[in-house]
């Protein structure tokens, strides 16, 4: 905001400097300003400062907190969630085949797969949902 | 007399009976001489894909046929462990066979993957065979084609 029409008078070298020290004269008198009009000016130059730090801050942290959970959102959405076993669809030796590679894999196997009720997700429950798959119904063919 | 007469029919007419109880009896004896032992070798065939898992129906539509045993699979991830079937196929003329494998080493192309015993009276039975399902390692269900080969056991 320094451009050559804002210049001061004082720096201007083009500026005579009888005009510089009668125009001082005139108008260079200082004004005197209440000490509680000054001390209000402050006050608010605080506040606007303070609002504008807040608004700051609050678009840098939340700006940052949005980013973190727009990432949280997609990896929960790419991330396969752990299989559930449900015996109210058609059982076969694939769902006993999945228990069989979590319990591979090491990884927690949802409690839906605890089908001998016995608290532990373990073969014995691998082999009951197979024994089910094969399962002929009742009376067979004879 | 008459009476003597019809004492001797009665006691002739239940001796005729009990000759005939006796050959009917013994007609499942000679049913049972011309029962013959067999076995089925069951192949499934996914070409290039591994194959971890399976189940398939196997029945008999005509026939007497008797399910007696049951074999695992030819292929080191399948003959560990027979396959999984229900215990009340044995004695009945269908069962369902599924088994799965975790292992590394997993067979591809044409497998036999589980051999039938079967007890067969009277005229030589029609077998039904159908895949139910078939996986690779990852679980993903893949297409395969199901064949048997009847063999006749010495």
């Amino acid at each position: 905001m320094t451009g050559p029409n804002r210049q001061p008078p004082e720096d201007d070298p083009s500026f005579p400097r009888n005009l510089i020290s009668d125009l001082s004269i005139l108008y260079g008198r200082s004004v005197e300003v209440p000490k509680a009009v000054d001390e209000e000016m402050f006050e608010q130059c605080r506040r606007h400062g303070a609002r504008i730090h807040r608004l700051k801050v609050l678009l840098r942290w939340g700006g940052g907190v949005a980013a973190v959970a727009a990432v949280l959102l997609v990896a929960i959405r790419l991330v396969p969630s752990a299989p559930v076993y449900n015996p109210g669809n058609h059982v076969t030796i694939l769902d006993a085949f999945s228990l069989a590679r979590q319990l591979k894999n090491g990884s927690k196997p949802d409690k839906s797969w605890d089908v001998n009720r016995d608290g532990v997700i373990d073969q014995k429950d691998v082999d009951a949902i197979a024994a089910r798959a094969v399962q002929l119904p009742k009376g067979g063919v004879q | 007399m008459n009476r003597w007469i019809a004492i001797l029919l009665l006691a002739c007419s239940i001796f005729i009976e009990g000759e005939n109880t006796g050959a009917t009896e013994a007609k499942p004896v000679a049913q049972a001489s011309s029962s013959r032992f067999a076995y089925v070798d069951i192949y499934v065939d996914t070409k290039s894909e591994s194959l971890a898992a399976y189940q398939f129906n196997f029945s008999a539509d005509q026939g007497h046929m008797t399910v007696v045993g049951i074999e695992g699979g030819e292929h080191a991830a399948f003959s560990k462990n027979p396959p999984y079937y229900d215990l009340h196929a044995i004695g009945q003329n269908r069962v369902i066979l599924a088994a799965f494998s975790t292992a590394n080493d997993l067979p591809h192309g044409k497998t036999r993957m589980a051999r039938i015993h079967l007890m067969i009276e009277g005229d030589p039975p029609h077998y039904t065979l159908k895949l139910d399902v078939a996986a690779n390692a990852a679980g993903k269900e893949i297409s395969g084609v199901i064949t048997f080969i009847e063999g006749a056991t010495p």
